[in-house]
């Protein structure tokens, strides 16, 4: 069975080990990361093939680069910022289209997981590019805002302040997610 | 009042927006590019061997030649009393050197 030869072994050993040059443990780690990675530039481009798109990419770059890695308990973090490196650097390469303001966000709460993740990369689509990354990292990656700015280069004050715009924003674009409306909606049935 | 404040909503539609995802045909392209990117590096490497090894080849003979100018003026020199004096300093030195080696 695929990565069975490393068991429950901590991430940081199995980084240990592709750092120094083991192929076998740098593929264990693509597979206990290729999720989170993926989800989280799903949430940033809203289109599942790009994301899988730049999570190769980011996983390439740290196999080229792992060597580089001072710190094998790090690794998490370093390959999460090769991956929004390789989200901005797909930004700065594409034109970017203006999300439709118009786009359907629709006034009644969906029932399954799939519809109400449309509905949220819907409304994340119409936040700002540093919003939306400010946003996704706090809430989808449970970073805490000293960790966003320090990992950004962007100032506390702007993380906290994106933060909150962006927050206020998904609010009232997905209003029909609030406990007060679902209610409305089921008493209505 | 909390610095952070989640709204707890919004946390419960990130949770929920979170899928699992089938790892093994990502995975199995990512070794291709990675095999690509190793051929690629591998490519570049023997290129850039191939053109310091001509480069070393056209200079060789300037090299030799300057080499050999170089040698032919230490031999000239040498035999002046300028000379033998540099040698007599220069076998001093590597004596004191030798001995220290020999008593550590």
């Amino acid at each position: 069975m695929p990565g069975a030869q490393f068991g429950s072994a901590s991430e940081a050993v199995v980084a240990a080990l592709a750092i120094a040059g083991d192929d076998a443990a740098f593929e264990e780690l693509i597979r206990r990361r290729q999720g989170a990675i993926r989800n989280l530039l799903r949430r940033l481009t809203r289109d599942a093939a790009l994301a899988d798109d730049l999570s190769q990419q980011a996983f390439v770059r740290a196999w080229s680069s792992i060597r580089t890695l001072r710190s094998p308990s790090a690794f998490a973090a370093w390959l999460r910022a090769l991956a929004i490196n390789c989200w901005r650097q797909h930004l700065r390469r594409t034109p970017q289209e203006v999300a439709m303001q118009d786009t359907i966000i629709p006034d009644v709460a969906a029932p399954a997981s799939a519809a109400e993740r449309r509905d949220l990369d819907a409304a994340l689509a119409q936040l700002s590019n540093d919003v939306r990354l400010c946003v996704v990292l706090s809430y989808d990656e449970g970073m805490s805002h000293g960790e966003i700015s320090e990992s950004l280069g962007m100032p506390l004050g702007t993380v906290k302040s994106n933060i909150t715009r962006g927050a206020a924003r998904l609010r009232e674009l997905l209003h029909a997610y609030s406990p007060e409306e679902r209610e409305d909606a089921n008493r209505a049935i | 009042m909390p610095t952070e404040q989640f709204d707890p909503q919004l946390r419960r539609l990130f949770a929920h927006a979170r899928e699992p995802l089938a790892g093994d045909a990502f995975l199995a392209a990512v070794l291709r590019r990675v095999m690509r990117e190793r051929r690629s590096r591998y490519r570049r490497r023997l290129i850039a061997a191939a053109v310091l090894f001509l480069i070393a080849c056209s200079e060789l003979p300037v090299l030799l030649a300057k080499t050999a100018l170089i040698v032919r003026f230490l031999g000239e020199y040498s035999t002046t009393p300028v000379g033998w004096a540099v040698s007599m300093m220069i076998g001093g030195w590597v004596l004191l050197w030798a001995r220290a080696i020999a008593r550590s």
